[in-house]
């Protein structure tokens, strides 16, 4: 019989709760402790909303939110068009004006999430999905905006990649895959990501 | 200052009241993305994203979250 959990998902304007967490996977650990450039700085600048997840009272993971949109690039409308005349899925209709037009869809980026180590260790608990779907969920019924998507530089590092996991949660790539190494030598020694996507679905309870 | 390649189509825009120097999503990535959104707006999902809904209800049957605001009240 699977186990059920009853967790509070708690809004925190600083990282105290976060003091003895541990994720196990190090460049996180250390960007969640280092008080002076890490996760207690981006909190403090708003630039990112902090979200606990507690069970019992105690941190088994967190994540951060903030605004975003997947801005699409139209230029090549007739080339695509033309290419999928016979399979495309884009209403005929006046309705695919919109789309097209459209080049900004509305979208929540998940700046940061980990959970911590105890959880990870058992992957039949599935929290991050959990998570994610309840990000999906809360975005679904924001009352004040339309959020269609949820956006994510996953981390694709030798240590660890992040990227199997969100496209277990159906998240799909919105780049194009680079080389890593060109990554740093462009962008300067920034973590290696792959900026991936996940439609939100509505879905009837 | 960021020193970018010479072909990567850089785009300094305002959305949503950010400023993104990211590279406009285009060609096939962009259009299964319309794709997605015209499935999605007019009901009609393929198999894969069925499959997701379906997960998706088998996960949150697992768990029980309340969500709680800086003022301690639930949400």
């Amino acid at each position: 019989m699977e186990k059920s959990y009853n967790l509070d998902i708690v809004r925190a304007d600083n990282i105290s709760a976060l003091s003895n967490f541990k994720c196990g996977v190090k460049s996180m650990d250390d960007f969640i402790h280092d008080s002076e450039n890490g996760l207690a700085k981006f909190i403090k600048l708003r630039l990112s909303n902090l979200w606990l997840v507690l069970e019992g009272g105690k941190a088994i993971a967190f994540f951060a939110l903030s605004k975003d949109a997947l801005v699409l690039n139209n230029e090549d409308r007739r080339v695509i068009e033309s290419k999928d005349k016979n399979t495309a899925v884009l209403p005929i209709s006046d309705d695919a004006d919109k789309f097209w037009d459209k080049e900004k869809y509305p979208a929540f980026e998940i700046d940061y999430l980990a959970v911590c180590k105890e959880m990870r260790d058992n992957p039949d608990e599935h929290i991050g999905t959990f998570i994610i779907e309840e990000i999906c969920k809360m975005a679904d019924a924001d009352i004040f905006s339309a959020t269609m998507f949820l956006t994510v530089e996953a981390l694709d590092t030798q240590e660890y990649s992040a990227v199997k996991f969100y496209q277990n949660c159906g998240f799909e790539f919105s780049d194009v895959a680079q080389n890593k190494y060109n990554y740093d030598s462009m962008l300067g020694n920034q973590p290696a990501t792959r900026r991936m996507y996940k439609l939100i679905i509505p879905i009837e309870e | 200052m960021l020193t970018l390649h010479p072909n990567i189509r850089i785009i300094e825009s305002v959305m949503l009241g950010i400023k993104t120097r990211r590279t406009p999503i285009g060609g096939d990535i962009a259009n299964q993305i319309r794709d997605a959104v015209a499935r999605v707006a007019n009901g009609q999902l393929n198999a894969q994203e069925k499959a997701s809904v379906e997960r998706s209800k088998r996960i949150r049957s697992q768990y029980k979250a309340r969500w709680i605001g800086l003022d301690g009240k639930e949400l």
